[in-house]
């Protein structure tokens, strides 16, 4: 146990200096004016449900569980300061951030996972200029919707096959990033392609963000599952809680 | 020790990434550039200016301020939940 705490002052050390390794630089959601309107209204039209669905959830459990707030508090920011935190990624000489959906839809569930993406989105279309209004059912659709879903989803199928919690957390973190710039590559496919076919654009676009996206979905899913061993190490009862492991769970 | 010195090796190597960055303005753009943008402006679509356009110092402003609410909210509630919580649980 010492020799583990002892590594945890220098890990973070090094990631804070890679992260202190910041350049001028933008991300990744779909800007204003990207999209045609019909679009924007179709992908709004998919998100606001959903969104809806979570926020009546979150009432639902804050009532069960006055407990569940702090930790709405504890992700909803994550997820807000990870989707606008730039990291450049060497390899592919550009930048962009990670979704933090996949974490917030272990703790908070998938459907309040999309609330708090769509408030840090509409924060971030306001004031940051990342993102856009018109555009932010798409961004939410692709960050909320599929990211906090693919991210359970993943982590569940890895609980139900027996992986450890640190591999569970890390293959929710992958498949919410990886899917989060799947999902937007089909939304600019989609209403973009003109002449090319759907697929073709769509492949073209999706593989443009893997050497981006991979190094960054990978520092995603390690991040995601150090916190969830983390939690099991000091507060093992919220991990009970969520219903996310049992007694003496690996 | 072999530790800290390679913690020195690789903050010392990270150092002069910003500076290159500064100098090249066409590297470490986003992806947002680089793809989405990119990708739109050859299918005909070009972005529009955002409601709120800041410019500048102002939008590095913006960014460091978010992330300075958004830290301290995290922050607040993580010491409710691991500082304080785990002190009642006991």
């Amino acid at each position: 146990m010492k020799r583990i705490s002892s590594r945890w002052p220098f890990a973070a050390a090094l990631f804070l200096a890679v992260l202190a390794a910041p350049s001028a630089a933008l991300a990744m959601h779909i800007s204003e004016g990207i999209l045609p309107a019909g679009w924007c209204i179709f992908w709004f039209a998919l998100a606001l449900p959903v969104v809806a669905w979570g926020v009546v959830r979150i009432n639902r459990r804050k009532k069960a569980d006055p407990a569940y707030i702090p930790l709405v508090g504890i992700f909803g920011a994550a997820v807000f300061v990870f989707s606008c935190f730039p990291i450049p990624v060497p390899i592919a000489g550009t930048c962009s951030h990670p979704a933090g959906t996949g974490l917030s839809a272990i703790f908070l569930g998938p459907f309040a996972s999309v609330v708090v993406a769509f408030v840090s989105l509409l924060l971030q279309a306001l004031f940051l200029a990342h993102g856009g209004l018109t555009t932010l059912g798409a961004n939410t659709f692709s960050m909320g919707v599929l990211g906090s879903f693919s991210g359970f989803a993943a982590f569940w199928i890895a609980r139900r096959l027996g992986f450890r919690l640190f591999w569970c957390g890390a293959l929710a973190g992958i498949a919410a990033d990886l899917m989060t710039y799947l999902a937007t590559s089909t939304e600019l496919a989609l209403a973009l392609h003109g002449d090319h076919t759907v697929l073709s654009v769509l492949g073209q676009i999706y593989l443009a963000f893997m050497p981006t996206q991979i190094p960054l979905s990978i520092l995603e899913g390690a991040v995601t599952g150090g916190i969830l061993v983390y939690v099991r190490n000091h507060r093992p009862d919220l991990l009970h809680k969520v219903a996310l492991t049992r007694e003496g769970a690996k | 020790m072999r530790r800290r010195l390679l913690l020195l090796f690789t903050v010392l190597l990270l150092l002069p990434l910003p500076v290159r960055a500064q100098a090249k303005t066409s590297e470490w753009q986003g992806v947002d550039k680089t793809v989405v943008e990119k990708y739109a402006k050859e299918l005909g679509r070009t972005p529009h200016k955002p409601f709120i356009d800041l410019q500048g110092d102002m939008l590095l402003f913006a960014f460091t301020l978010s992330g300075c609410v958004g830290g301290f909210v995290m922050g607040y509630f993580w010491h409710k939940v691991f500082v304080a919580g785990k002190r009642k649980e006991d």
